[in-house]
């Protein structure tokens, strides 16, 4: 692999890791709420977090444009407020954001199904120990739900990954800045270079076949 | 000393309506499936509340609607066995009974642990997972850990009915050892008329039209308080309902 191309891959990975962590605080914890509670706006909650794995990704992108652009609702709102200039329009960090609300949903419908199929017996039987909600939740509910934990972040890793609808609205495509490995197809093949195009797709089609894999042997080892 | 129960709970198909209480010994609950016998014990532990009434144990109120006290699971005296099995499956024996030693020091863990391992012969066990224990062993182990918190009640729905006969005999003499050296009382579910008959020192019958007697065995099989508490406890065909 050429000099120019490591830049690109490992930007993308670099922000897909990044996503994914976030993925993982936010993902379980909307997946554990809405799983286990009743509570007004839990459709709503439910809307929003799936929304973006079926809208088209430049769609998710202009909305975010519009709410962290520099003349944002949340950036204008921030600045208002406590005097904070939010621009990350156009770094990594752009594209870390993208990749992160793109990749959530699979994350949350994922691990809500696993902590659905935990036997609620096990959780009264956590209460009647002296348990608390938050014990139960760490000790019991998340160790139990712990392959669809796994296969979840799995797929929101390779979403991150390939990311780009969203990630051109609102990262760009600067070279050396903001070109992750799946702009750098488009841009590859906007030259005219389809040599670099195909090894990239490739790289992409390999990694991704590994990690639906990787994600479907976690969902079906047995244990326990 | 003893558990008093006075509840009433509307439930889709029947209302409960029951008032009863014991001391330190072995009280049989028994009536057909669906007379409340579970929900009874649901809402002692907590996990279910009645519309109204009073639960409260040596003295202590757990639940009262005139006062809006209604004590979380976590914080009720209980010990909770039911059917089936609620090990915890990614927990040793031993991990599943140290899981309610929450907040008992460590030095202390060691020999809490030890006791009911030994009261419930789970020696050598200890080190399992519950998949890889038979089912008499999977109840042992339960009571194990539903004893280690020193609860002052232990609750026991239905403990026995998925077990072979020959296992669910071996554990009605477990749970009659465990009434005694623990000196706890003991609530027992059941709709098998045999094993009430000869477990229980004192038997409570949910007759499933509303009405509860409770007494001894003999005095509710000499005098039952209504035919159809006559009709339960005399009935053959008790042995064939679920």
């Amino acid at each position: 692999m050429s000099a120019e191309l490591i830049f690109p891959f490992r930007l993308s990975l670099q922000v897909a890791a990044v996503a994914t962590c976030m993925t993982a605080v936010v993902g379980i914890t909307v997946a554990y709420v809405l799983a286990r509670y009743e509570f007004r706006g839990k459709e709503l909650l439910d809307l929003i977090t799936t929304l973006p794995m079926v809208l088209p990704p430049v769609v998710t992108g202009y909305y975010l444009l519009v709410v962290l652009g520099r003349n944002g609702a949340l950036s204008g709102a921030l600045e208002r407020t406590i005097g904070v200039r939010l621009n990350i329009t156009f770094t990594w960090w752009a594209a870390v954001i993208a990749a992160f609300v793109v990749s959530l949903p699979l994350t949350v419908k994922t691990v809500r199904a696993a902590i659905e199929s935990v036997d609620p017996a096990l959780v009264s039987a956590s209460h009647t120990l002296g348990r608390s909600e938050f014990d139960t939740a760490i000790h019991v509910v998340l160790p139990l739900a712990r392959r669809g934990i796994i296969a979840g972040l799995i797929l929101s890793f390779a979403r991150a990954l390939g990311e780009f609808g969203a990630t051109i609205m609102i990262a760009g495509n600067i070279s050396g800045r903001t070109n992750t490995a799946p702009l750098e197809i488009y841009n590859a093949v906007v030259y005219g270079d389809w040599n670099t195009a195909f090894t990239i797709v490739l790289a992409f089609t390999l990694l991704s076949g590994a990690m639906i894999l990787a994600a479907n042997r976690v969902a079906k080892v047995r244990g326990w | 000393m003893g558990l008093c129960v006075d509840i009433r709970k509307q439930v889709a198909g029947f209302a409960l309506d029951v008032t009863w209480d014991i001391g330190a010994e072995l009280a049989v609950l028994f009536g057909y499936s669906g007379s409340g016998k579970s929900m009874t014990l649901q809402c002692l532990a907590g996990l279910s509340t009645p519309d109204s009434g009073r639960i409260d144990c040596d003295g202590e109120v757990l639940f009262d609607s005139a006062r809006r006290v209604n004590r979380a699971p976590q914080r009720r005296p209980f010990g909770y066995v039911t059917q089936g099995c609620t090990l915890f499956p990614h927990m040793t024996v031993q991990r599943n009974i140290a899981y309610a030693l929450k907040g008992v020091p460590a030095r202390d863990r060691v020999s809490r642990i030890a006791e009911v391992v030994d009261a419930l012969q789970l020696h050598g066990l200890e080190h399992r997972l519950p998949g890889q224990l038979a089912g008499g062993q999977k109840q042992r182990a339960q009571l194990a850990r539903a004893l280690v918190r020193e609860p002052r009640a232990l609750l026991l729905d239905e403990p026995f009915s998925a077990l072979d006969t020959p296992v669910r005999v071996e554990m009605r003499q477990v749970v009659r050892e465990v009434c005694e050296r623990f000196r706890l009382p003991v609530v027992l579910v059941t709709h098998d008329l045999y094993e009430a008959y000869t477990m229980a020192d004192r038997m409570i019958v949910y007759s499933g039209s509303g009405d509860v007697q409770v007494g001894s065995p003999c005095e509710l099989f000499k005098s039952p308080a209504t035919p159809e508490i006559e009709t339960l406890l005399t009935s053959e065909r008790l042995f064939m309902l679920e």
